[in-house]
């Protein structure tokens, strides 16, 4: 009766007609603050938590201002697929999205490159040989963009990593930064 | 007979966790003798509940439940809609359960999970026939613009009864909804009245707000559920993700407000539910929905 399938019935958000972006950057005054009251170089206060999902081998919420992420640590396990035999373990990351994350409804803009960006950051840190033949899964969700949220994501999986008690050469962090004209400012 | 004498040996000799996975059954009957689970509740007893609104800045209302480990977030984001020429006065609610690969070690990323398109069809049809939203709150302009409601359900840790803990989190995520209050523009199309700087002051006293009185749902009839699960002549209300693995006989009771009979559920499984057990299910249920009334009136309060 009343549960009609979205993709039949284009809808709008009533917030979007009319709305515009205030300017950020004023040229003319160097001194300016960015919308939020900080400096250039100054990060967002941190909200670091371990063992966010108990179903999963290690977890971590992280909490930068307004981004918020969740990632879980599956493993070491059996690789699912027929694997040929390795001698070193394999790492398989996901990033995803919830439908809310971004202020417009959907997707929002692509983030697919993501897994791969946080498979890239993580391989080099986590010592493979310690789990032959096995898989160590990092899946990450998040759950409201902020901005950031590579950077989020990827100091969030080596705190669920460590959680999970999967030998790592080190912690690894990660920040992004933005250029403008000349000055530099850290996201 | 030789294997039960077997396990009845070796349980004096192994470590308790051993034997919880290598003797799984064994090891809960064992309790169950007792009355007791492996995690001290009582048989008819819930896991802890919390329930905290207001979460996700982005959705227009949200809830986050627990209960006991399974937790889950629910949005509800209000968009406009042509409706339906055969219903020209009715609004529209799209709900989507989704397990997210963080939820559980079952989940594969690509490949979603068997529970979650049944799941997110029993929590559409238990809402929409328990008659808590009236469709018709949902209209702005009679044949023109309707409200569309996206509601979506995460399931971030998956730890057993997440039918209920989901359609506790849908129901706080309606009692937590904010409507936007919106005018009429001049194209026909609705528009959220944001107030102050950035707009025209003259415009908006022109357009009166379309639904200036109508912010938030009235919720009548709210559906509570109760899973348990039936092994022998036990009842467990509330299972955990362990104990639904080892037995598969799940029942689903929903019961409203006023304690009519919203849903039974009941997939098959090895135990038969003959009518006492029904009963008996039914009663732990509605002990369980004055609980969860409670947990919700103290939370709508603010």
């Amino acid at each position: 009766m009343a549960a009609k399938p979205g993709a039949a019935t284009p809808t709008y958000s009533p917030k979007l007609v009319g709305s515009s972006r205030l300017p950020i950057f004023k040229d003319s005054d160097l001194d300016w603050s960015r919308p939020d009251g900080r400096g250039f170089h100054q990060c967002r206060p941190a909200l670091l938590q371990t063992g966010a999902v108990s179903s999963a081998s290690g977890s971590a919420y992280a909490e930068f201002g307004n981004t918020k992420v969740i990632v879980s640590v599956f493993g070491p396990r059996e690789s699912k697929k027929a694997m040929v035999f390795s001698d070193v373990g394999r790492l398989n990351c996901n990033v995803s999205y919830t439908t809310f994350a971004s202020p417009t409804i959907g997707q929002g803009t692509d983030h697919k490159e993501y897994s791969s960006m946080l498979h890239k950051a993580l391989e080099g840190v986590i010592m493979m040989e310690t789990f032959p033949k096995t898989t160590v899964d990092v899946f990450a969700l998040v759950l409201e963009s902020g901005g950031s949220d590579l950077s989020v994501v990827i100091s969030c999986a080596s705190l669920a990593l460590a959680d999970a008690g999967i030998m790592m050469y080190d912690l690894i962090t990660a920040v992004s930064v933005k250029r403008k004209d000349v000055k530099m400012e850290a996201l | 007979m030789g294997l039960q004498d077997s396990s009845q040996d070796l349980s004096t000799e192994m470590e308790v966790d051993a034997f919880r996975r290598i003797f799984p059954l064994r090891f809960f009957e064992r309790h169950l003798s007792e009355s007791l689970r492996p995690d001290g509740r009582q048989l008819g007893k819930a896991r802890d509940t919390i329930v905290n609104l207001g979460l996700v800045s982005t959705a227009d209302g949200s809830a986050l439940a627990k209960i006991g480990s399974t937790t889950m977030l629910a949005a509800i984001r209000m968009e406009v809609m042509t409706p339906s020429t055969d219903s020209p006065d009715e609004g529209c609610i799209a709900l989507e359960f989704h397990m997210p690969p963080i939820c559980s070690p079952t989940v594969r990323p690509g490949r979603p999970a068997d529970a979650a398109p049944v799941i997110s069809k029993r929590l559409s049809d238990t809402i929409l026939s328990s008659g808590m939203i009236d469709l018709k709150e949902l209209c702005l302009v009679s044949g023109k613009a309707a409200w569309m409601g996206y509601l979506d359900i995460y399931c971030l840790d998956a730890d057993g009864a997440l039918f209920d803990a989901a359609l506790l989190s849908a129901v706080a995520a309606f009692s937590n909804l904010q409507i936007p209050v919106v005018a009429l523009n001049d194209n026909g199309r609705i528009v959220a009245i944001t107030g102050g700087k950035d707009q025209d002051n003259a415009s908006i006293t022109e357009k009166e707000a379309v639904n200036k009185e109508k912010r938030k749902l009235t919720l009548k009839n709210i559906p509570f559920s109760l899973t348990c699960i039936l092994h022998k002549n036990y009842i467990l209300a509330d299972p955990t993700t362990e104990e639904e693995s080892i037995m598969d006989t799940l029942v689903t009771v929903v019961l409203d407000s006023s304690d009519q009979m919203v849903s039974f559920y009941k997939s098959g499984g090895s135990a038969l539910a003959y009518s006492s057990a029904i009963k008996s299910c039914v009663e732990l249920a509605r002990k369980r929905a004055k609980e969860l009334n409670q947990i919700l009136g103290e939370m709508d309060i603010d």
